[in-house]
């Protein structure tokens, strides 16, 4: 899968978690706790994606994810 | 100093066949039914219009962004909370009777063991009863006490009585009573219907009838605020007392004792004479409802109030059933009628039951009993305000 595939999949369960989220500011360079996910939001989104594109980053590559970029690419790698 | 009393300044409900006070009254007087279907499946409110029906755009937005991932329970609660269109604060406490997402929780397990790696981290906060004091406070600016209180079948009736003996102690000046949709698994509807309380197949719910084989399951959420006397501007009722008693006995068969002693606590130094009408638990039950004519029959000898139940009309409620049982009995006042027992057609000895048309006459005492497994009894007088 493309990173743009990828990020229309993590911007669709974003925007599922937080319904108020304003979809122009999903962008690559922010993270989800800038645009208002809590701790437990971060993990629904983060295992939602995981199992619809039926992947599974380890928690080692997690620590490395600290925008949506970086998660996107992390997803990429594990696919 | 003598304690305040305590009144309903406020309530809601939202069940199958309303969603508001006014759509309610007419749907009991009428004695229109919208009980759940034989596995209980149907839900004919939908929440997801909901909003857009009963808020403001910006409510709407709160509602949403609190309650949206939250269980079906906590979501009904959140509705009914903010239906009763107040802002509450730091005297106010909240008390949630029941809440436990039965159907949530079966759906999830089974889930996770074919699909471990699926399993939402929410569900921590999801499969938890207390998931509906934290979106129903944050909707509503609670801050005192918050409980999530159990009672099975009396969970309703006992969070009431809870609340107004906290006002009476002068712990709080507000409680918020909730009492959210109770939902079940396939597995509690089997359990039920392996008892022979609940009605199989499509037989019709007929309390206090010599044809009568069970109780049908009903969906519904109320929610009523409770206020000290002195600050109660918009009086609806008042608990004029309340009784609570175990009969000492785990199972599922009913006492008429504890049921005596419930009503009796209930009418305190009431005269029975006074009081116009009562809304029995009268699930439709053989053993439950012949103990609980037997246990009225005691209680008011030759007085005898108009005895009605709501359950052929919203279905037995289980948790939320005293919540909305004591809702539809100050509906009632308020309409100074009684409504109608439309699946009568035999009934039974004893007790003066409402007809198949609604009773038009002076309601301002009543009594609302709840009785749950376990061996709980519980009963509130209300008086019109």
């Amino acid at each position: 899968m493309t990173e743009q595939e990828i990020f229309a999949v993590v911007r669709r369960h974003l925007v599922d978690v937080l319904p108020d989220l304003d979809e122009s500011r999903i962008q690559l360079d922010r993270s989800m706790k800038d645009l208002g996910a809590n701790s437990i939001d971060r993990m629904d989104v983060v295992i939602g994606v995981q199992d619809e594109l039926g992947v599974t980053v380890p928690a080692s590559a997690m620590k490395d994810v600290h925008d949506l970029r970086s998660l996107v690419v992390a997803l990429q790698a594990h696919s | 100093m003598t304690p305040e009393r305590v009144f309903i300044t406020s309530a809601a409900v939202l069940c199958t066949v309303a969603e508001d006070l006014d759509a309610f009254r007419s749907a009991l007087l009428e004695g229109r039914s919208g009980v759940a279907d034989a596995d209980g499946a149907r839900l004919s409110f939908d929440l997801g219009d909901w909003a857009g029906r009963h808020l403001d755009e910006v409510t709407g937005r709160r509602l949403k962004q609190v309650a949206h991932r939250a269980a079906l329970p906590a979501q009904t609660a959140a509705c009914v909370a903010l239906k009763t269109a107040r802002r509450l604060g730091e005297r106010a406490g909240l008390i949630v009777a029941g809440g436990q997402p039965l159907g949530h929780q079966a759906d999830t397990v089974l889930r996770h063991r074919d699909k471990p790696g699926a399993l939402r981290a929410s569900y921590a906060l999801t499969h938890l009863d207390v998931d509906v004091v934290g979106v129903v406070s944050e909707l509503t600016g609670i801050r005192g006490e918050g409980w999530a209180l159990g009672g099975g079948s009396a969970g309703g009736t006992l969070a009431v009585i809870q609340a107004a003996r906290m006002i009476t102690a002068g712990w709080l000046d507000q409680v918020l009573v909730v009492a959210p949709l109770a939902e079940l698994s396939a597995a509690e509807f089997e359990a039920f219907r392996r008892t022979g309380a609940m009605i199989s197949g499509d037989a019709t719910c007929r309390p206090f009838d010599e044809e009568r084989s069970g109780f049908v399951y009903g969906q519904a959420a109320a929610a009523i605020v409770l206020e000290r006397e002195s600050i109660a501007r918009t009086p609806l009722a008042e608990i004029a007392g309340h009784g609570h008693c175990l009969d000492a006995r785990r199972g599922t068969e009913p006492d008429s004792d504890g049921q005596v002693r419930a009503m009796r606590a209930a009418l305190g130094q009431a005269d029975p004479a006074e009081v116009d009408y009562v809304n029995a638990h009268g699930t439709g039950s053989v053993l439950g409802d012949e103990t609980e004519a037997r246990s009225i029959g005691t209680v008011f000898g030759a007085s005898t109030p108009l005895v009605n139940s709501t359950k052929p009309l919203v279905g037995h409620c289980l948790s939320a059933a005293g919540l909305v049982e004591l809702v539809a009995t100050v509906v009632q006042l308020g309409a100074n009628a009684v409504h109608p027992n439309p699946t009568l057609g035999r009934p039974i000895d004893g007790i003066r039951l409402a007809g198949r048309t609604a009773a038009h006459q002076s309601v301002r005492t009543a009594l609302s009993n709840s009785f749950a497994f376990g061996g709980i009894n519980a009963s509130v007088l209300v008086r019109a305000a």
